[in-house]
C-alpha cells in the first residue's frame, strides 16, 4: 500500500517574530543563537511541503536558510546539512494592505527525528523580523 | 507473464547528507576523497532527488563540478561504481541578502539492496568556510 498521509502537520508559529539577536550567517555550525526547530518528523516519517515567510513591517533584504538536522547535536557540523535558501527582497510595511509573503517549496520527506531548523541572515531582525512557517504531512 | 504488476512505493524516508571541501579528480571515484551520501535500505530504495548548497560565509567560490556515483557495495574500485551524474557548481559571491543557487539534481532511481551513491567535487571547494552540504532524499522499500 502506499504511505500516504495520515495527518495534516503545520508547524506554524512555532518560530515567530524573530529579535535583534537572533540572526545568523552560519551555514554549517548551528550551535550559535538565530538557530530555530520548525518542525521535528515524527514516527513513519513526515513530508515537508512548503515554507510560508511573512515579513513583520519595514524590512531590508535577507535570506532565509533551511536546514535538515539528523536529530544528533547541532553544534557538530556533519549532524546538519544546508538544503534550501530563500530571498526577500526591502519591503515597506503598509498600514492599508497587506504585507510581502513568500511561500518556498520544499517538497521532502524527513525520517523518524530528523529535524528542519530555519536561519536568517543578520540585517533583516529591523521592523519586526520575519515570521516563518513551515507545512507538511506525517505519513 | 510478468513478476510483479503491482506498483511499489516507498515505506520509510530515507535520507542521507555531508559536507564536501577536498577536490577529486578521479572520474571514477576509485581514490580521493568521496562523500558517501545515500545507501539504500535491506529491500531496495528509490532515489528521488539530490541537493547541493554551497555554504561559503564570506567571499565567493571558485567554480568547479559535482560527480554522482552509483557503488554496488561490493567495495570501491573503478569496476564497483560508475558515473551517472555531473553537474557544474558556479562561481558565487556569498551574499546575505540574496540566495544562493538552489542545486536540485533528480534521480528517481531504484537502487538495489545496500548499493551506495557517492559524490565527489572536481576542484577543492574555495571561499570562506568553503563547504557544499550534499543531500540525497528518498525512501526505503
Amino acid at each position: 500500500m502506499p504511505a500516504g498521509v495520515l495527518a495534516p502537520h503545520p508547524a506554524s508559529a512555532l518560530l515567530g517574530f524573530i529579535t535583534a539577536t537572533t540572526s545568523t550567517s552560519t551555514r554549517t555550525l548551528l550551535d550559535g543563537a538565530g538557530v530555530y526547530l520548525l518542525a521535528t518528523a515524527t514516527a513513519n516519517g513526515t513530508w515537508f511541503e512548503r515554507a510560508s515567510i511573512n515579513l513583520g513591517a519595514t524590512t531590508p533584504a535577507g535570506v532565509a536558510r533551511f536546514f535538515v538536522n539528523n536529530g544528533g547535536a547541532l553544534s557538530t557540523a556533519t549532524n546538519n546539512c544546508l538544503v534550501k535558501e530563500q530571498s526577500q527582497r526591502a519591503t515597506v510595511g503598509l498600514a492599508t494592505g497587506p504585507q510581502v509573503w513568500t511561500d518556498k517549496w520544499l517538497d521532502f520527506t524527513l525520517p523518524n527525528t530528523y529535524r528542519l531548523y530555519v536561519t536568517v541572515s543578520a540585517g533583516v531582525i529591523a521592523g519586526g523580523g520575519w515570521q516563518i512557517a513551515v507545512f507538511g504531512r506525517d505519513l | 507473464m510478468p513478476a510483479n504488476i503491482d506498483p511499489i512505493f516507498t515505506k520509510t524516508p530515507n535520507i542521507g547528507f555531508g559536507n564536501i571541501v577536498t577536490g577529486n579528480t578521479d572520474r571514477t571515484a576509485a581514490s580521493g576523497t568521496t562523500l558517501l551520501v545515500f545507501t539504500a535500505g535491506t529491500n531496495g530504495s528509490f532515489l528521488r532527488n539530490i541537493t547541493a548548497k554551497l555554504c561559503h560565509t564570506a567571499s565567493s567560490n571558485a567554480a568547479s563540478v559535482l560527480r554522482i556515483f552509483i557503488n554496488d557495495n561490493t567495495g570501491t574500485a573503478a569496476t564497483d561504481q560508475f558515473l551517472v551524474r555531473e553537474y557544474t557548481i558556479p562561481s558565487l559571491t556569498f551574499s546575505d541578502s540574496a540566495a544562493l543557487l538552489d542545486i536540485d539534481i533528480p534521480m528517481n532511481i531504484a537502487l538495489p539492496p545496500s548499493w551506495r551513491v557517492y559524490v565527489t567535487v572536481g576542484t577543492t571547494i574555495t571561499g570562506t568556510n568553503p563547504n557544499l552540504s550534499v543531500a540525497a532524499f528518498g525512501g526505503d522499500f
